[in-house]
């Protein structure tokens, strides 16, 4: 098992000759982590993040522009790929289209001498864990989206290597396959504890597949941490509106206090300043205000969504969409005012210019 | 009219013309392959199989075979050698690429007649830059060991180009991820090219070998321009040798039997090759 560190990595990329005025574009910024070994770690943004590039950095596609990158205590800065002993699988699979399977499987093998006997039974034991036995003499062009995509698994897994990358294999999968394949991979991933690296763009994957995730936005990482730290305790506004599905309720105050009147005694004067944040699930819409419980000014149901274990609904307060959850049992349908439950302690605070998280604490009348 | 009926209708233009400049005159090439016709001594009798008969006996026809399948294969075996290396390296990313892919294609723009009067003035034995370049005093045209050689390098020079831009166009198809799978799977790039790049331009390579092979199999205007197939026929074709019989002799029957045998020899070569292209095929 390997640990990966890396120290203040960047990587510029030099303008392209043939546009005029085009700049150098730093992909990476001073990227400093330590992914632990037997981790699986994610990095995850919107595209053009730098995540990918960050991958590529450790596979030793790239080579940084500046800082260095280390495999337990060794520099892999100036080595290839394949000195690194890295296994990748990407997006668009990268099968070689003019072998079969097993060829495909084995190639890592082949290219290393191993032996024949050896390959047939390396690559007869990958197969059937992940049920590619009888596609073995298949080309790529014959098999489906994912079936191609675990022959990419099992390519990178067939020589156990010390580091394990994924850019995005989930990404060409339809949902229902992607689910499946989510778990395949979390599954393979405890049988075999190799440090793992995966990029998406899909905050609900990151989550569901990682030990940690950092967030990455302009070439920087926002913030690294466990799935539920991230989703509870995000530091900027980028994280909590990036992370939650439904996404975040971001309210500036000014609305936040009209529409959640207990709130002006924690948002006091900052309420040009300041947006207030609270998760859909935190928000329950009830018909009739219930006394002992805040409730909120009546807004319009516009749309309602049904998820089957969740209901939706999305409310119109003042021009501003909000999100909150409609217990089951409670009938409510578009056009309806109606009331929001909510509990103080549920909101978070982030500066309007900065996007930073504050912390602003309710003051006592 | 039945829409059945209609497809053919609008195909009927198209089969006309084709009728008329390709089949009739290759049905008409036929023909006379099984005549004795002689326009000067107006003789014109059906003699059946005779001409080939006469051509296996030929020891001028065995000459001009052998130099078609010489030059066939040393050009063809060249260009693709040295325009799949071109290809590679044009398919490199460097400053002024996009006027080097331009400028490499240049003398494949030139008309055959054109370059071959060209490179008649460079193998001049007297003026000629060749000599002058090496410093020797060589007759290239006129050398009976010469001859065919100095075709064959016009033609490399020529043809290559043409090699470079299809084989380049086959690279630029294969997906960069195909390249960085194979790095991190552990291969460099001699492997790289061996076990991804070539296989994976097979099938062009056995398009380019076609196409190529069936021209230079033909090949009239290079060497003619060049040598006129001398000296002493130490450089005559096939063609060469069916146009100096059919428009030199007027012996319109022979002739016409010799032209034949290069569609023969033309089409069998196409099966063999087809063949192996389909297998390449991924």
């Amino acid at each position: 098992m390997t640990r990966i560190r890396l120290n203040n990595v960047s990587k510029q990329f030099a303008p392209t000759t043939n546009k005029a005025n085009s700049e150098v574009i730093e992909a990476v910024r001073k990227l400093s982590l330590e992914i632990q070994s037997g981790e699986f770690f994610t990095f995850v943004g919107p595209s053009g993040c730098g995540k990918s590039t960050a991958l590529n950095l450790i596979a030793g596609l790239e080579h940084a522009s500046s800082g260095e990158i280390l495999f337990d205590d060794n520099s892999v800065s100036q080595l290839e790929p394949k000195k690194r002993d890295v296994a990748m699988v990407f997006q668009s699979y990268a099968l070689y289209p003019h072998l079969t399977v097993f060829d495909n499987i084995a190639f890592p093998l082949q290219l290393r001498k191993v032996a024949k006997p050896e390959q047939r039974s390396a690559v007869g034991a990958i197969a059937s864990k992940l049920g590619l036995e009888n596609l073995l003499e298949r080309k790529p062009k014959e098999l489906s989206g994912g079936q191609r995509q675990r022959v990419a698994l099992a390519r990178a897994l067939i020589r156990r290597p010390r580091v394990f990358l994924m850019d995005e294999p989930l990404s060409n999968l339809d949902a229902r396959l992607r689910l499946e394949m989510r778990a395949v991979i979390r599954r393979i991933f405890l049988e075999e504890m190799i440090t793992t690296v995966y990029v998406t763009h899909d905050q609900e994957e990151a989550m569901v597949l990682s030990d940690r995730l950092a967030i990455m936005r302009d070439g920087e990482i926002e913030q690294c941490g466990t799935p539920l730290d991230m989703y509870e305790n995000p530091r900027t506004q980028f994280v909590a509106e990036f992370i939650g599905n439904p996404p975040v309720n971001m309210l500036k105050a000014d609305i936040a206090a009209r529409l959640f009147p207990a709130l002006i005694s924690r948002i006091g004067d900052s309420k040009s300043s300041v947006n207030a944040a609270i998760r859909p699930n935190l928000l329950t819409a009830v018909k009739a205000p219930v006394s002992g419980k805040s409730s909120s000014d009546t807004a319009v149901a516009k749309l309602i969504e049904m998820t089957g274990p969740d209901c939706w609904v999305h409310l119109d307060y003042e021009g501003v969409i909000i999100r909150a959850r409609v217990p089951s049992g409670a009938d409510i349908s578009a056009g309806e005012h109606v009331h929001l439950e909510y509990s103080l302690d549920d909101f978070i605070f982030f500066e309007n210019a900065s996007g930073l998280r504050v912390e602003l604490t309710a003051v006592e009348n | 009219m039945k829409r059945f009926g209609l497809k053919y209708l609008y195909l009927l233009p198209a089969m006309l013309v084709l009728m008329l400049v390709t089949i009739y005159p290759l049905v008409h090439v036929v023909a006379l392959s099984l005549h004795r016709k002689l326009l000067i001594f107006d003789i014109s009798r059906f003699v059946g199989f005779a001409n080939f008969e006469f051509m296996l006996g030929d020891s001028r026809f065995w000459t001009a075979l052998g130099n078609t399948a010489y030059f066939t294969l040393v050009s063809v075996a060249l260009e693709l050698a040295i325009g799949l290396g071109i290809a590679l390296l044009l398919n490199r990313s460097f400053k002024g690429r996009g006027l080097m892919r331009s400028v490499v294609l240049l003398p494949w723009a030139i008309p055959t007649v054109v370059s071959a009067k060209m490179w008649e003035w460079i193998y001049n034995a007297d003026y000629g830059v060749l000599n002058y370049l090496l410093n020797i005093d060589i007759n290239w045209l006129g050398s009976p060991a010469w001859a065919l050689n100095a075709a064959v390098l016009m033609d490399v020079w020529k043809t290559t180009p043409f090699v470079a831009i299809l084989l380049l166009a086959a690279l630029q198809d294969i997906p960069d991820d195909l390249y960085r799978a194979a790095r991190v799977d552990g291969a460099g790039t001699l492997k790289i090219l061996q076990r991804i790049t070539l296989p994976m331009i097979l099938p062009m390579i056995w398009v380019v070998v076609i196409f190529r092979t069936l021209d230079a199999f033909r090949v009239f205007d290079a060497v003619y321009v060049l040598t006129g197939g001398g000296p002493a026929g130490s450089s005559e074709t096939l063609s060469i040798y069916a146009y100096n019989l059919l428009f030199q002799t007027l012996q319109f029957g022979y002739g016409s039997a010799v032209a034949l045998s290069v569609f023969i020899c033309v089409g069998l070569i196409t099966l063999v090759l087809i063949r192996a292209m389909r297998r390449s095929e991924w």
